[in-house]
């Protein structure tokens, strides 16, 4: 009796399998619909890269069976019969069929079986595979909804051409402890920082064959290092230091991050100094740094200081960049890039292209903290013309924090689009002609994944491969003493404490 | 019995994987719990049956202990922890050693919102440890004292469990390791290859080290160390050694190629992350008393080599067994009772019952047993307005903290972000409630309580697409589906009347115009609350409260009027002392208040009050005795004696 039931399991299995790999060679009888089906995550239209893992979607159309026909030039059609609206795809097909479909597209028909068992056939869509690969791994901080407290948080690197995540450092190993702003030079996992805040505080510092844990906080700045930009010789990281500040509102909006004050600072790694200019330590408030990718100029954020009576809605930043000579630790003039009185918003989070052409930034209401302002959009301004454009996909929740892939042909940003409440990482294609695609939700094996995941994505970076630093060494230089950074002795000190010295105000 | 036995689990499981009733639970439970006592105590172990009608009567009063004396629905109020369902968290379990563990508890722990579940539950867990451990004992031989040696744990876990953060993980580790080391003695009796004796060591401590964390596997390798020791053959030295060896490499092996831990943790993890509470001394009395047992037990004579199974049990009541059974009740009564933490009980209890709104249980339970504790206070003011007592009974409570006893957001300790959410909602200042519910849940994302707030605050702000999130992951725990299906088919249909009333009550006092939220100076915020919705009545009497709890009388008058909104029948008793005490001082400042009524008994009162005063020369601290036994309960003593302001009291935060 057990053997035959042993059997039959085996048999439904093989049976199971051969159907699902093959599947049915096309649903004869059905009514066409004019609709696009409703299915989640949203991907429609997209462009995607061809090392992008599986995008698996739920079919958000009621039914007893679903029948999903994908089609394409260069591949041999794949189709997945499925009882659950979930479709997932094998990810050897997947990637086969996106590799010989470079620079095409793959078209999508969905049939679903109605309780009357008739098959209806939605209107097709198509996805679009892209020539370039984007960089390999995410690297993003998983955080909850919080405003004041902390608890539980890491920062994980995910495989992008499969679902794999892990955590490049867990708070539960550390302390419990913050740690926040993991940069990288030009997407090199071998060149990375973030920061801890709390117990075991500082900057940890991968920089090739050495990883350290810095101090940046000096006698002459108002902070530690804060917002970070990795000049691309890999020696110096630039920083904003700030004094930030919180308030809630009672009505609509949730809360307000502004800074009291806020300089810049450059990080020399091999003299582990820290220097700035009375040029950018102004009684203005600059912060978010970028260098520019011919690392000549530092481009960043300024506003007026918060001794002048703006209220907070009134505070925009403009975006303005100054020359920096590394070699001479020789600061040039300040230009201006764009001003938030031209656009009547607030700029913020400048990201260079790597090839130095396009400039991505968010544009708000006001402020600079935009991950809780609904009104933050992303904007590309074109460096070489001067013109600035919206990005076509911008939604009507916070889209905010971007990060060029290497090639500069992909970009990451952090959306609320898909829940109002949780920012998540959206991806786009952005072409040689600077047009950008429609993005696409960081997919997931289980789709549905995203229905129920209460925490952010917070500071997604695009890095080429996986950051393998050794995790003992990690968790021993994370958990260790920082070493202490100094100040520029050349710095005129006068300037700096003349500025925006916190002590000062 | 085998049959009976998988069946149950067959039932229990298809019950979890369909929407069960926990009646049903809880009868699987009681029957699976008799099955389980008459399938394990096996006649050859325990032939006695006065040990299994004392072993009925120990674990039916440990029971009881749980059940009505430290409540586990209060345990579970306490720690406020839940079992999601999501895979993502499972995963997340699973990456670290101990972490299954600790997951397996928490699946266990969900148990105590039904307080015969959640009794069950320990007292089970409790009664296993204490089977296997009779049965480790018994490959040593029989002595006197082998009830007391089992037993003793049982005794200490029920004191243990009189505090309410006790996290029940701690219990479940320690049945593993002894059923790991029971597994362990089993194969080393039954093989005789050292090989295969190692082979198997190292699979047990692998296993015990990736689910219970480094110091249970320690524990375990020095029970199986001491164990093998007592062996006098070559073989089982070879063993010892490698069971040395190993107890050495693997924790380090794990840190350097397996997991990403502190080299501490791979050796000694035992608290699950995030675990804050400290963590009893006798706990590890209790990890560590199982090798002093094994060394004890060597002392008095070797392992014999012949199973434990054949050592001679008394089929009689002997009178060393009689002193062991009263013993172990009257210790498991004593420890229970002397360990027991009576003022958190008390502080859970009141806690809990403003969470399911029980206002007439807790001004009960307050009323009875007044206390000064922070939380109490604040619980006990939203009690009194509720039912519609704040202005008049507000002193006939101790008000010590003054306006922090109002509100806790000026100084906040993670336990009172949740209930400070719940107030803010009360009071229609809801996306300051969404602020704190955040913080709570940043504190503890287990919590279904926490997300259940959360979802409330958003439907009431029409912020569906977040509430939507809230709902699909408070559909993960096993015990709030429904509730977590009732509000998704709120927002669908708006078709539920429980949830409508409450949403529409609050939507009809939210603030309109926008502000800044003052935590140190909630008054402003009130006053803000009032100022957009005239009809907000408990943003009126906290407003009121808080200016009488301030010592700050002319803020008080100068509000007053807003009572015109509010049907009050008569003016309140706080109220009233309150406009007494203010027109006696104006009236010493040569003011006098015309068209202030006042009844002729609360102005008798007050005569009488000043009388006493009088009395004593107008020296306060000679009249506080006189004046707190006729006036203690009023506005006067309270602005004269208790009020913070006047007795300069300030809360210092460490």
């Amino acid at each position: 009796m057990k053997k035959v039931a042993y059997y039959n399991y085996i048999a439904l299995f093989l049976a199971f399998i051969a159907f699902s790999c093959t599947g049915p060679s096309g649903i004869k009888d059905y009514e066409e619909v004019t609709d696009y089906p409703e299915f989640f995550p949203d991907y429609r239209d997209v462009v995607v890269p061809p090392n992008i893992a599986p995008l698996n979607f739920d079919i958000k159309e009621e039914g007893k069976k679903y029948f999903v026909s994908i089609s394409s030039e260069n591949f041999e059609p794949v189709n997945i019969i499925s009882k659950s609206p979930v479709i997932r795809f094998k990810e050897k097909i997947w990637r086969k069929m996106l590799t010989s479909n470079k620079g095409g597209q793959i078209k999508i028909n969905i049939y679903v079986l109605g309780e009357d068992r008739k098959w209806t056939r939605y209107k097709q869509f198509a996805i679009e595979v892209a020539n370039e690969d984007i960089d390999d791994y995410l690297a993003y901080r998983l955080i909850n909804v919080g405003y004041v407290l902390w608890e539980k948080m890491a920062i994980y690197q995910r495989d992008l051409t499969s679902f794999k995540e892990r955590p490049i450092l867990h708070n539960r190993n550390t302390g419990d402890n913050c740690m926040n702003c993991h940069s990288f030079c030009n997407n090199d996992p071998e060149r990375a920082m973030f920061h801890m805040r709390g117990k075991y505080s500082g900057t940890v510092v991968e920089a090739g064959d050495s990883l350290f844990k810095v101090n940046l906080k000096t006698p002459y700045t108002m902070s530690a290092g804060v917002y970070p930009s990795w000049h691309p010789d890999g020696q110096h990281i630039a920083f904003s230091v700030n004094m930030v500040r919180q308030w809630f509102h009672a009505v609509g909006k949730r809360n307000e991050v502004y800074d009291r004050s806020s300089d810049l600072i450059v990080y020399d790694i091999k003299t582990n100094t820290v220097t700035t200019s009375p040029k950018v330590s102004t009684k203005r408030r600059e912060t978010l740094p970028t260098w520019s990718p011919d690392g000549r100029f530092l481009y960043y954020c300024s506003a007026p200081g918060s001794n002048d009576t703006l209220s907070y809605d009134k505070v925009k930043y403009d975006l303005l960049r100054i020359g920096y000579d590394t070699k001479n630790n020789e600061w040039g003039e300040v230009d201006t890039v764009l001003l938030s009185s031209a656009l009547g918003r607030s700029i913020s989070f400048p990201k260079i292209s790597p090839d130095g052409r396009y400039l991505i930034f968010c544009l708000a209401s006001h402020g600079y903290f935009n991950i809780y302002n609904a009104t933050s959009d992303l904007y590309i301004l074109d460096l070489q013309t001067g013109e600035y454009y919206p990005y076509p996909y911008n939604s009507d929740c916070e889209d905010s924090y971007h990060s060029w892939s290497s090639n500069g042909r992909w970009f990451v940003f952090s959306s609320k689009r898909s829940n109002g409440l949780c920012t998540k990482p959206y991806i786009s294609y952005f072409d040689s002609d600077g047009k950008s695609h429609k993005p696409f939700l960081l997919p997931q094996k289980d789709p549905k994944f995203y229905y129920s995941f209460v925490l952010n994505y917070n500071v997604p970076e695009l890095v080429k491969s996986a950051v393998s630093i050794d995790r003992n060494k990690l968790l021993e230089v994370a958990t260790g003493d920082p070493i202490n950074a100094s100040f520029d002795k050349n710095v005129n000190i006068d300037a700096l404490s003349g500025a925006t010295k916190y002590n000062e105000m | 019995m085998h049959y009976n036995l998988s069946s149950l689990f067959t039932k229990i499981i298809i019950k979890i994987s369909n929407d069960f009733q926990i009646h049903d639970i809880v009868k699987i439970s009681s029957k699976l719990s008799i099955i389980l006592y008459l399938y394990f105590f096996d006649p050859d172990i325990m032939k006695s049956r006065y040990s299994i009608i004392f072993s009925a009567i120990f674990f039916a009063i440990f029971f009881i202990c749980v059940l009505l004396f430290i409540k586990p629905e209060l345990i579970y109020h306490s720690q406020l922890s839940g079992f999601s369902f999501d895979k993502y968290s499972l995963v997340e379990y699973l990456a670290y050693p101990g972490g299954t563990t600790e997951c397996i508890s928490l699946f266990l722990f969900q148990f105590n919102i039904y307080p015969v579940a959640g009794a069950l539950v320990y007292t089970l867990l409790t009664f296993l440890i204490v089977f296997i451990l009779t049965m480790i004992i018994n490959y040593y031989g029989s002595s006197k004292l082998d009830l007391l040696l089992a037993y003793l744990p049982a005794v200490f876990i029920g004191g243990l469990l009189t505090n309410y953060s006790f996290h029940l993980v701690f219990i479940l580790i320690l049945l593993i390791m002894l059923l790991f080391f029971y597994a362990f003695i089993s194969i080393m009796k039954r093989f005789k290859s050292a090989l295969v004796r190692i082979i198997s060591f190292v699979i047990l401590s692998a296993l015990i080290y990736y689910m219970s964390g480094g110091l249970a596997f320690l524990i375990f390798s020095l029970l199986a160390f001491i164990y093998v020791l007592t062996k006098s053959e070559i073989r089982s030295i070879i063993v010892a050694i490698a069971i040395f060896v190993m107890a050495l490499a693997l924790p380090y092996l794990a840190y350097r190629y397996v997991f990403m831990i502190s080299l501490g943790d791979a050796y000694l993890k035992l608290i699950p992350p995030y675990y804050y509470a400290k963590v009893d001394f006798i706990l590890y009395g209790i990890y560590f008393y199982m090798p002093i047992v094994l060394l004890v037990k060597k002392a008095v004579g070797r392992v014999p080599e012949s199973s434990a199974k054949t050592a001679p049990q008394p089929e009689k009541m002997t009178p060393a067994m009689l002193v062991q059974y009263i013993f172990l009740i009257l210790a498991l009564i004593l420890v229970v009772h002397f360990m027991f933490q009576k003022d958190e009980k008390y502080k859970i209890l009141v806690d809990y019952y403003a969470y399911n709104k029980q206002w007439d249980k807790l001004l009960e339970v307050v009323t009875h047993e007044p206390s000064k504790d922070r939380l109490i206070t604040f619980h006990t003011n939203r009690a009194l307005y509720h039912k519609g007592r704040l202005c008049e009974s507000m002193f006939d409570y101790p008000q010590v903290w003054g306006v922090d006893g109002l509100f806790l957001s000026r100084y906040m300790v993670p336990g009172e972000l949740l209930p400070t959410a719940e107030l803010y909602i009360d009071l229609g200042h809801v996306n300051d409630a969404i602020h704190w519910g955040n913080e709570a849940f940043v504190q503890n994302e287990d919590s279904p309580q926490i997300i259940e707030q959360l979802i409330i605050a958003n439907i009431i702000l029409g912020n569906y697409k977040p509430a939507q999130l809230y709902i699909n992951s408070l559909r993960k725990y096993l015990f709030f589906r429904r509730k977590a299906c009732n509000y998704d088919r709120y927002i669908r249909n708006g078709d539920l009347p429980d949830i409508d009333i409450l949403v529409k009550e609050k939507r009809s006092i939210l603030p309109v115009n926008d502000f800044a939220v003052n935590r140190e100076q909630p008054d402003h915020d009130m006053i803000r609350l009032l100022e957009d919705n005239h009809r907000n009545k408990m943003a009126f009497e906290y407003l009121m409260a808080y200016y009488l709890l301030n010592n700050d009388l002319g803020s008080f008058i100068k509000h007053i009027n807003y009572a015109d909104n509010f049907n009050y029948v008569s003016v309140p008793k706080s109220y009233e002392e309150a406009l007494t005490l203010y027109a006696f001082e104006m009236q010493k400042r040569g003011k006098v208040m015309e068209n202030l009524r006042l009844s002729k008994k609360t102005l008798g009162n007050f005569a009488d009050y000043l009388g006493i005063l009088k009395k004593y020369e107008g020296d306060r601290a000679k009249a506080k005795r006189e004046l707190e036994k006729k006036y203690g309960n009023t506005y006067w003593f309270y602005i004269h004696y208790i009020s913070p302001v006047t007795t300069k009291k300030k809360i210092i935060i460490k």
